[in-house]
């Protein structure tokens, strides 16, 4: 079945959403142009006054240009072509902020370099200069990263305009091929994994503000180009899945807030200097300033999912059937993490067991955590095992199998690609073997035991060994054997048996994909399969 | 609004008059008296904030909690004319509402106990009540007790004025903390003489030690209750003592409380009835578990039939993949991981389940995805008129062996 990748609407939209792109762009070479960069916990003291000012006519004509976008809108039935109108007036507004910001910012570096501002003389350091926080390097070149957003905010806006004149760009089909190919859900669930870890240990890298919006920029250029395939576009624009992009934005920005902060922290605290919520400690009366705020708060959000309400209907489906389930059946989207590990497991253990340890763990940390650093503060390095576990767990564990539940899986709970079709019809072979048809059948070559505890034996002794055996080898590890001298033994090894457990997915996982192993110990006739 | 003083105000106008009355510090003081007489010479002497307490113009930066905490301490405890200072000079503190001082010294003991430096328990209270009315002892006794528990918070220049029996002024001049204790001292013991002496006038011994049963309740005062010690000391025969069991069992018996809870718990007897009566209702509307599907040649080979599955949750296949035979079987289109009901996808020739990706062959037996065992069989038969007849209420499991039963299949 072929659907048609680029429709007027799309079309409309696609313009829109790179005139967003662009003014985004445009506000951001504004920002460096213009503002005072003086980064979180740096120090402004004996800094002369700027000389960068903000041009009060380049903040009206944006502004007056937008509004007569608006007007020309509103009068759209006196005009032809209004809407073309009032796009050209926003694009050509988000142009000139660009465009002024990447001049002013070369003519401020060179009056800065001539020792001379608008007005008055400055000399020396100034603020002017970007003041980098401690610990993410040097101060960036105003005047390039300018000019890099500036053209950005232009080529989108390029890009945005060449669909408002019906220009049909698309996402090439091999880039989709090749996307879809390598696409599975070993491949994804390897890939956020070392993501994590390429995270976590090129920290400083992705803490650095430049680093952060050029990726935002990937990001919006790579989803505004798949949305022009038929496919991404209906999954993505579900009224189900709008709140997962959404939950995708919100927990990319936070986890970049905290890892950011954390960093900072991490950089002044080895330099001996106060933290950053040492040095501004947030403080506010819970009368009026506390109340006011979630005041504010309530009738924002109040209005924000009224008004989501009424844009996007409930995704009702047909009544409910006993006997009919619809294909594919998804849990709500908060539960799909869940519902991904059930692929895996026996619903005792994936639906019962595990959901339950989550629970317990959770509460027991408080018990287990014997590292009194991180009180009040971000921070990674003083609490580098917390950090690691608590993130692998939340991020990779919850969000992306979210992800992959919602996005990725389709009819009968195949994995489809992105920009793949979904198929009823798919075929994905999935001959799933036990472990004790591989031991006795595969390698011993003998035909199963009757007796169940002996045909099952090969899977106690692994579950066993897991249990009891590594344990006592992680012991050894320094990190553990520093945490069993602090919280001696009983901690140590309700803590072992947690993350044991939460190991268990992806040990399972890995199993099932190498080995199509389907369960290692498998006693179907009790319901006991692990 | 009227602009509010921030805590860092607070904070700096408690470090100023702090070395008179410091905020951090007053909760360890003796309670002041509120008609105490204008504390202004006394915070006109106080000197400066110690020197090594930090401040923000010092440190150029903000102040954190702990260094300002650090700071209130040590304008409170640490400067000596803060602790030395009079009680009845110290101002009463506006910005603590909770730190109430009571009016008269005999009278500190229902306060919320400044000098133990937490709230009185239970005990302690009852205590103070029973020890005559008002009466300043606990306070007095409370006293030393706080006094160790910090010693920082007490003067050394007070210690000289220690001298243990002496003249005291008239209670209303009493300045000093140490004085007003003593006071207090004084005054509960006198009362408590006095006390011990009406009791002795009063009562005759037996009927003291009953007395001293008697206690302040807060819960319904029971009748009878009050002087059982002087009946039971007036009247020792056997046959009394029984009817003044029966007699205090009605009057239980007859309680409010008592009918109170009678009524609750019947109430919740009945309840519980009526939830198990509801558990099985007169008329039950169960779908018949049996099922006329046709003659056995109504069905292909090698096909599975869905004409059942909407309204009966089962398939019939007729197939020989099982064990060779051809053999006509009812599926329950249930599946065995988490009980979705799968798709007949005739062209992969199997069923799957759109929940977790399940897969079963034609003849039932799993092969794909999660679920552990295969597909359950509804028991067939063959009626009298050749139809098949399909009985829900009995299924047979093949990891349990079952599907060798006769019952669960028929030879096409």
């Amino acid at each position: 079945m072929h659907h048609p990748d680029l429709t007027p609407g799309v079309m409309t939209g696609l313009a829109w959403y790179f005139l967003l792109a662009s003014v985004l762009n445009a506000a951001a070479a504004a920002y460096i142009a213009y503002m005072e960069l003086v980064s979180e916990g740096a120090s402004r003291v004996g800094l002369a006054p700027k000389t960068r000012k903000l041009p009060n006519w380049l903040v009206g004509a944006f502004f007056a240009l937008y509004g007569l976008a608006v007007l020309v809108i509103l009068g759209r039935d006196l005009l032809p072509n209004a809407t073309l109108i009032a796009y050209s007036l926003c694009a050509l507004a988000n142009v000139v902020v660009a465009l002024t910001a990447g001049a002013d910012a070369a003519h401020f570096a060179e009056a800065h370099d001539a020792g001379h501002g608008r007005g008055s003389e400055v000399h020396g350091p100034s603020l002017d200069d970007h003041q980098p926080a401690i610990g993410l390097g040097k101060p960036m070149n105003r005047t390039l990263w300018t000019l890099i957003w500036a053209i950005i905010a232009v080529m989108f806006q390029a890009m945005g305009i060449t669909y408002a004149l019906g220009g049909a760009a698309i996402l090439p089909q091999f880039i989709r091929d090749g996307v879809d190919a390598v696409s599975g859900p070993t491949t994804f669930f390897v890939f956020s994994t070392i993501a994590f870890i390429l995270m976590l240990m090129f920290r400083k890298i992705v803490s650095n503000g430049i680093v952060a919006w050029a990726g935002v920029n990937a990001v919006l250029v790579l989803f505004g180009l798949s949305m022009t395939d038929w496919d991404f576009r209906d999954i993505v624009t579900k009224p189900d899945n709008v709140p997962i992009v959404g939950m995708i934005i919100l927990v990319g920005y936070f986890t970049w807030l905290s890892l950011r902060r954390a960093y900072i922290n991490d950089s002044r605290m080895a330099l001996g200097l106060p933290n950053l919520e040492e040095m501004e400690p947030e403080k506010t009366l819970t009368w009026p300033d506390l109340v006011y705020t979630e005041l504010i708060c309530m009738v924002a959000l109040t209005i924000f999912l009224v008004v989501w309400g009424i844009a996007l209907q409930a995704p009702l489906e047909q009544p409910a059937s006993s006997t009919v389930a619809p294909n594919p059946s998804k849990a709500p989207w908060y539960f799909l993490g869940l519902q991904e590990m059930l692929v895996y497991f026996d619903p005792w253990m994936a639906g019962v067991v595990l959901p339950g340890l989550i629970i317990v763990g959770l509460m027991a940390i408080p018990y287990i955590d014997t590292n009194k650093a991180g009180n009040g503060y971000y921070t990674i390095s003083q609490r580098k095992f917390a950090y690691i576990t608590f993130q692998y767990g939340f991020l990779i564990l919850w969000v992306v199998l979210i992800v992959l539940g919602t996005f990725l899986r389709g009819p009968n709970w195949n994995f489809f690609g992105p920009y793949e079709y979904w198929d009823l019809h798919k075929v994905i072979p999935l001959n799933n073997v036990n472990l004790s048809e591989i031991v006795w059948l595969q390698v011993l070559g003998l035909a199963k035991p009757e007796n169940i505890l002996k045909r099952e034996s090969p899977g106690f002794l692994v579950v066993l060994a897991y249990f009891l055996l590594v344990p006592p080898l992680l012991a050894k590890i320094p990190m553990f054997k520093k945490m069993i001298a602090q919280g001696g033994w009983l901690r140590y090894f309700v803590l072992a048996g947690l993350i044991l457990f939460m190991a268990s997915l992806p040990i399972k996982m890995v199993l099932r994909w190498t080995l199509n192993l389907k369960y290692i110990i498998a006693i179907p006739e009790y319901f006991f399969n692990i | 609004m009227a602009k509010r003083p921030s805590v860092k105000e607070i904070l700096e106008l408690a470090r100023k008059g702090g070395a008179a009355q410091p905020s951090g510090g007053s909760a360890e003081e003796v309670p002041a008296e509120e008609s105490a007489p204008e504390p202004a010479a006394a915070m006109e002497a106080a000197p400066a904030p110690a020197a090594d307490v930090p401040t923000p113009s010092s440190l150029g930066r903000p102040l954190t909690l702990k260094e300002k905490l650090a700071a209130a301490r040590a304008g409170g405890a640490g400067a000596p004319p803060a602790a030395a200072k009079p009680a009845a000079a110290a101002p009463p503190v506006t910005e603590e509402a909770g730190a109430e001082a009571p009016a008269e010294a005999p009278r500190a003991v229902p306060a919320p106990a400044a000098p133990l430096g937490r709230p009185m328990t239970l005990k302690e209270k009852l205590a103070a009540a029973r020890s005559g009315g008002g009466g300043a002892a606990p306070a007095a006794g409370a006293k030393p007790a706080a006094g160790a528990a910090k010693p920082a918070a007490k003067p050394a220049a007070a210690a000289g004025a220690k001298a243990a029996p002496r003249a005291l002024p008239p209670l209303e001049k009493i300045t000093d903390p140490k004085d007003l204790a003593e006071a207090a001292r004084q005054t509960a013991a006198k009362k408590e003489k006095e006390v011990a002496a009406k009791l002795a006038e009063a009562t005759p011994p037996k009927a003291k030690a009953a007395s001293k049963e008697v206690k302040p309740s807060t819960v319904l005062p029971k009748p009878g209750r009050a002087t059982p010690g002087a009946t039971a000391a007036a009247t020792t025969a056997p046959v009394s003592r029984r009817r003044q069991f029966f007699k205090a069992a009605a009057e239980v018996c007859l309680s409010w409380l008592f009918i109170a809870w009678a009524t609750f718990a019947a109430g919740c007897a009945i309840f519980t009835a009526m939830m198990g009566r509801f558990m099985f209702p007169n008329v039950l509307a169960e779908p018949p578990s049996t099922i006329k599907i046709g003659l056995p040649s109504n069905f292909d080979p090698e096909d599975v039939n869905e004409r059942f599955k909407a309204e009966w949750g089962f398939w019939v296949v007729r197939s020989t993949r099982y064990n060779g035979q051809d053999i006509i079987y009812a599926l329950q289109s249930v599946c065995t991981h988490l009980g979705c009901p799968p798709n007949w996808l005739a062209g992969e020739q199997k069923f799957k389940c759109p929940c977790h990706g399940s897969g079963f062959y034609i003849s039932g037996i799993n092969f794909e995805g999660p679920a552990p065992r295969p597909l359950e069989r509804f028991k067939v038969t063959v009626a009298d008129d050749g139809q098949i007849i399909v009985d829900k209420s009995q299924k047979f499991q093949q990891e349990l062996g079952q599907w060798s039963d006769t019952d669960s299949y028929i030879q096409a």
